[in-house]
């Protein structure tokens, strides 16, 4: 689209290249190789599993171990108070769901139990795309359930960005229950989003998930 | 009611006003531990901020490619890019989409370009229901009056009066409203209707990713996620200077960011949004709108203030600044208080009152040190404060008192005996009690602290004295 100072997009633009006085030959791959190399200034992490544990309870996030998905099932109940009305991930759709009160409306949902895309060591964050999981089983319910198979956590970020998880409309980085300090710098738990956030650690590294083979 | 129009008069009238400076008390130590705890587990953090700091350099260096960038992207996601140069244009672009829209009821997240361009109000003229969503902003909204700080909103509001506004606004009877939890429930409560009922959404953006065409949100409420992928159309309200190159550098600045705002490694919520939902998706809405507002940003881009345009956000400055922690944000009559609020805010409107604010400060330098991307706020101000001397001739008592300072700070024999003998004085009238209750002429100041009177003599004195002994020493050696 040519510069135009006849509206407001060739004017800002235009007043912009007078200041940076970016070349009119400037592209955006130029723009990304003068991106500094994407070698790490940052130490290494080399336990990424402590490091995620240890954020992630930080965070305010309650941490169980997994052995093997179909265990999920049985663990829950213990987790839970009784009578919860549970939404889940298509992805889960296959365990044995017969002990719950199950419902599709995540706003009726009082629990959500999905499965997540990526997990971060370095702040104990969980990645949701909304390729996988709709955003208001993420936000809506009062307790949100992840399950995170090891072999999707990562060091850092940017190992997320790198194994291509930025082409969906919806990115959720989450790191914790929802939380507020709105009132008088008081931290509460559970402001609009989930108050509790169950993260069960997967172990899949010997065996991959029937969805990851 | 309308404030006072100097800056000096508000500030008496905050100092006077014991809710806020209750709820200043609070604020004050819960940020500035929060963020030292946070950075003294995080050994890197120096790393991080040159890092920060390079990405925001590197971004307003490319800015034009790296605003075509993200506007292409974002029109092949089948979203839109909207220009706005003044506030008025971009009141007028939101106001046209919903309309287009058939909107009836807004839902909106924090957004502080939304603030800058009193959207709220706008939006209400315009016969459409704007809800706040974000707890700070709905706080405000039913108090009627603008944030007090640039990431808690409502930081001036003690829960006894939150508390009030909810009782008048939700008919609530006699329920129990004491605790901070009751206050989080009732609010959680009334707004989750909204965010299921809402025709638009609106939200600002953190960042602004060019390489995707995404927008970057940061909440710990996660209000924000409700208020963008619910409604069926979403709008960010932010402007240009937010745009950054890639994915790795938003995560430098992730890094720095929440450690500075809130001493949290990360936020409860990131989220990345890049345009409407897409073929097999879950969820999310059916048309997506990013208006950009320049607002005399081009102008700060091509000025020796360059680098106010890297900030991004956090609240650190303000928090951590003497000024801001005794006066409060209305004190500053600008959606942008503190340091940042007291160059920016000139920069942005222009007002004539704007002149008082860089003169808002003791520069102690704090500010700066706690920057994550270290801008050079002190040195900012100065410039501002040289500017307005230039341009706007100071009030004839102000530039005689400066011009006798001068000639006498040029003649040090006479200096060193004046200065003498006003320590000398005060030391005598402050001898019982080793402070001064009041003063002539300064009798506001004196009515809420004592001055410490003058313990001996004068600094240079001293020195003098110490630098005779030293040698002295060195003498008998
Ligand atoms: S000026 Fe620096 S410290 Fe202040 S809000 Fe901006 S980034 Fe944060």
């Amino acid at each position: 689209m040519p510069s135009n100072s006849d509206t407001a997009r060739g004017r800002i633009l235009g007043r912009i290249r007078a200041a940076t006085g970016e070349a009119a030959s400037h592209n955006f791959a130029a723009v990304m190789s003068s991106c500094p190399s994407r070698e790490r200034a940052l130490a290494a992490i080399d336990d990424p599993v402590g490091e995620f544990r240890e954020r992630a309870l930080g965070n305010g996030i309650e941490l169980f171990d997994l052995p093997a998905l179909p265990g999920l099932c049985a663990d829950l109940p213990t987790r839970l108070a009784d009578a919860i009305k549970l939404a889940r991930d298509g992805r889960l759709a296959h365990l044995d769901w017969s002990a719950f009160q199950l419902t599709e409306d995540t706003t009726d949902a009082s629990c959500g139990v999905v499965l997540a895309d990526g997990g971060i060591a370095e702040t104990g964050t969980l990645l949701f795309t909304n390729r996988s999981v709709a955003s208001g089983l993420l936000f809506l319910v009062d307790h949100l359930v992840a399950v995170l198979p090891l072999s999707r956590l990562v060091c850092r970020q940017e190992d997320l960005w790198k194994a291509g998880h930025c082409n969906a409309s919806a990115v959720h980085l989450v790191s914790g229950p929802s939380r507020t300090a709105d009132v008088e710098q008081t931290i509460q738990i559970g402001a609009h989003g989930p108050r509790r956030l169950l993260v069960y650690l997967l172990d899949d590294r010997a065996q991959p998930l029937e969805m990851d083979r | 009611m309308s404030a006072p129009q100097t800056f000096i008069a508000r500030a008496g009238g905050a100092l006077d006003d014991s809710q806020l400076q209750s709820a200043l008390a609070k604020a004050r130590s819960g940020f500035v531990d929060k963020r030292a705890t946070a950075i003294a587990a995080e050994p890197d953090f120096e790393t991080m901020r040159d890092q920060a700091r390079e990405v925001r350099q590197r971004s307003l260096a490319n800015l034009a490619t790296c605003l075509e960038q993200f506007e292409q992207q974002v029109n092949a996601a089948g979203g839109q890019v909207h220009w706005a140069e003044s506030t008025d244009d971009l009141r007028r672009i939101v106001i046209d989409i919903c309309e287009q829209a058939g909107a009836k009821t807004v839902t909106k997240g924090k957004s502080m370009v939304g603030e800058e361009a009193a959207l709220n109000e706008a939006l209400e003229q315009a016969g459409l229901t704007p809800w706040e969503t974000d707890l700070g902003e709905y706080i405000i909204q039913l108090a009627h009056e603008p944030p007090s700080h640039i990431v808690a909103p409502a930081l001036h509001k003690t829960r006894d009066q939150v508390a009030e506004l909810f009782r008048d606004a939700h008919a609530l009877g006699e329920r129990d409203l004491g605790e901070v939890r009751a206050l989080v429930d009732e609010a959680r409560a009334v707004i989750r209707e909204r965010f299921l009922s809402a025709d638009v959404g609106i939200t600002g953006a953190n960042l602004l990713i060019a390489e995707t065409g995404t927008a970057a949100l940061v909440t710990n409420e996660g209000n924000g996620d409700l208020t963008a992928r619910l409604p069926r159309t979403h709008i960010i309200t932010t402007s240009f200077d937010r745009v950054v190159p890639t994915w790795e550098d938003a995560s430098k600045i992730f890094r720095v960011l929440a450690r500075s705002a809130t001493g949290q490694p990360i936020t409860a919520y990131t989220s990345f949004f890049s345009g409407p939902r897409a073929e097999g998706e879950q969820d999310g809405p059916e048309s997506f709108h990013v208006v950009l507002l320049d607002n005399h940003r081009t102008e700060i881009l091509d000025s020796e203030f360059r680098e106010m345009l890297h900030c991004i956000r956090c609240g650190a400055c303000m928090n951590h600044c003497p000024v801001y922690q005794s006066v409060g944000g209305h004190t500053y009559d600008s959606v942008y208080p503190g340091p940042m609020g007291a160059v920016l805010s000139p920069l942005l409107r222009g007002y004539a009152q704007d002149d008082e604010l860089p003169n808002a400060s003791s520069f102690c330098g704090r500010c700066e040190e706690v920057c994550p991307v270290r801008i050079p706020l002190p040195g900012l101000m100065r410039k501002l404060r040289e500017r307005e001397m230039v341009q706007e001739k100071p009030p004839w008592l102000t530039r005689r008192m400066l011009a006798a300072f001068g000639w006498l700070a040029q003649r040090p024999v006479l200096y060193r005996y004046l200065t003498g003998a006003g320590t000398r004085v005060l030391a005598t009238l402050g001898r019982r009690r080793g402070a001064l209750r009041s003063l002539p002429l300064a009798s506001a100041w004196t009515a809420h602290r004592d001055l410490p009177a003058p313990q001996g003599a004068s600094f240079q004195l001293r020195w003098a004295r110490a630098q005779r002994k030293a040698e002295g020493e060195r003498g008998d050696a």
